[in-house]
């Protein structure tokens, strides 16, 4: 019999400053992103959320709502770091572990429930919480069910410091009233198609026709009704199976709108220095570049081409990217956030240039690439990456990531 | 207590020892700061190697040093101080 268990690190960001800064504990704390320009809240610690702050509300917001709250500027090397010793302590029950996110993780248990069932299950589930705990000093709920789906479901019924633990033989009765968007995976949007099918609890989800789903949200609407019986047998990866990336991009809000185009292609520039070097690490190639806009009054616009040949040039996507956000425009609303992503991945192969000039291109990006692996990110890159107006990498030893310079 | 951020050379007295690298005291800016607990500790990568940083407070004081082993230097990342 499967068990799965979901660990949710409460309140990740703020849990972890508050073991940096002993005397922020227990306080309301907001980690956010660079102080200046605009910042949202990454995380509000639990004492913060009484005031009504969430997760993405802006900064000046949250500020209205709790004057002093103490602000922290996140550090995400931080975060990566106690995640790996997280796993790494996890690794004493088993390697099956799945890492879903900076702050969650999922593992299969069924070898140490064995034939205990749900008893077994909800010592175990203590063990794992308290393990966290004693290891880290940080908190967590603990969810275990007999699968992904349900076992997030099952972290999220008690937070903080929870542990919930749903049989195969209770998950009916579980999900019956249930209101559909209470499942991991069905937000507000889905949640109303659903209701304008009549369906409002997953119990009516996982009896609907799958004809009806089908019809309505495509091949999507045989997992929705399984999502509704609490059946999802998606595999559970374990870390070190990293699964291939379908695209590699990257996207930056900017600290202020910006309105002429020669700024956005300073940092056009380095989002396709950041996405052109990622790729090469892992050996991909893509023959689909895609560019987002978003602008000042929040609507965005994403246009895509298809090249003849994949690419992992900085400067090939740096150019189509221009070229597809020049036939987007920039007008009086400006620019908030851009973004820029290659997809179509291929891996494996090699790049063979067609002339003597795009060989010697390549073995300067490969001598680039190679200084860059010994000695940090950004050591040394094209020039225009310095001369944009915005630094987007994070430098090493420093800790300012995305940083207005020159001018 | 707002958090200053900086990347300057430190002198640093620490013990290596088998269990980790425990810095015990820094010098900065003419003062010298003993260390009275390290209260994080986490790495980051820097190219192909690993840079140790700390939370250290001197009781009062919080900071961040870190440890470049290949440059062999110390340095201070940050001060959030209460003055």
């Amino acid at each position: 019999m499967r068990w799965i268990a979901h660990i949710d690190m409460n309140a990740y960001f703020a849990s972890v400053e508050e073991m940096v800064n002993p005397k922020i504990r227990g306080k309301p704390i907001l980690v956010t992103g660079a102080p200046e320009g605009r910042s949202v809240v990454c995380t509000a610690s639990y004492p913060a959320r009484e005031y009504g702050i969430q997760s993405g509300m802006s900064l000046k917001e949250a500020l209205r709502l709790c004057p002093h709250a103490v602000v922290v500027t996140g550090n995400p090397s931080r975060y990566t770091a106690t995640l790996s010793q997280l796993v790494k302590m996890l690794e004493g029950f088993t390697h099956l572990i799945e890492i879903a996110s900076v702050d969650e993780v999922y593992m299969n248990v069924s070898d140490i429930v064995g034939e205990g069932g749900k008893e077994r299950a909800k010592e175990l589930a203590g063990e794992l919480r308290m393990a966290v705990v004693n290891g880290l000093d940080l908190p967590c709920s603990v969810g275990i069910a007999p699968n992904k789906v349900m076992a997030k479901f099952a972290s999220g019924l008690k937070k903080p410091m929870g542990e919930t633990v749903i049989a195969h033989n209770e998950i009916e009765e579980v999900l019956e009233n249930l209101p559909v968007d209470a499942l991991p995976g069905i937000g507000t949007k889905l949640a109303i198609r659903l209701k304008g099918l009549g369906i409002t609890t997953c119990g009516e989800l996982g009896r609907a026709p799958v004809g009806l789903l089908k019809a309505r949200f495509g091949v999507v609407g045989i997992a929705l009704k399984a999502m509704g019986q609490g059946v999802a047998d998606t595999p559970l990866v374990p870390y070190y199976e990293v699964p291939e990336a379908k695209s590699v991009g990257h996207s930056v809000t900017l600290p202020e709108d910006i309105y002429d185009m020669e700024r956005v292609k300073g940092v056009v520039f380095s989002l396709s220095e950041k996405v052109g070097r990622r790729m090469r690490r892992r050996g991909y190639r893509g023959r689909r570049v895609q560019a987002v806009v978003r602008r000042g009054d929040f609507t965005s616009v994403v246009k895509h081409r298809t090249l003849k040949r994949p690419t992992d040039d900085a400067r090939e996507i740096y150019k189509t990217a221009v070229g597809l956000i020049e036939g987007i425009g920039i007008d009086e609303r400006g620019v908030r956030m851009l973004g820029v992503s290659v997809s179509l991945i291929e891996i494996g192969g090699e790049i063979l240039p067609l002339f003597e000039g795009g060989m010697r291109e390549r073995a300067l990006i490969e001598a680039l690439d190679a200084v860059n692996d010994r000695y940090g990110e950004f050591t040394v890159s094209w020039a225009r990456a310095y001369l944009s107006r915005y630094r987007l990498w994070h430098v090493p030893m420093s800790r300012r990531p995305a940083e207005l310079v020159g001018n | 207590m707002p958090t200053d951020y900086w990347n300057e050379p430190i002198k640093v007295g620490a013990i290596f020892s088998r269990s980790g690298i425990n810095p015990v005291w820094f010098e900065w800016n003419h003062t010298r700061y003993q260390i009275r607990s390290i209260t994080y500790r986490w790495d980051e990568r820097k190219g192909a190697h690993k840079i140790f940083c700390f939370s250290v407070t001197d009781g009062v004081d919080l900071f961040e040093i870190a440890f470049d082993p290949v440059q062999i230097e110390w340095r201070i990342l940050s001060s959030s101080c209460s003055t």
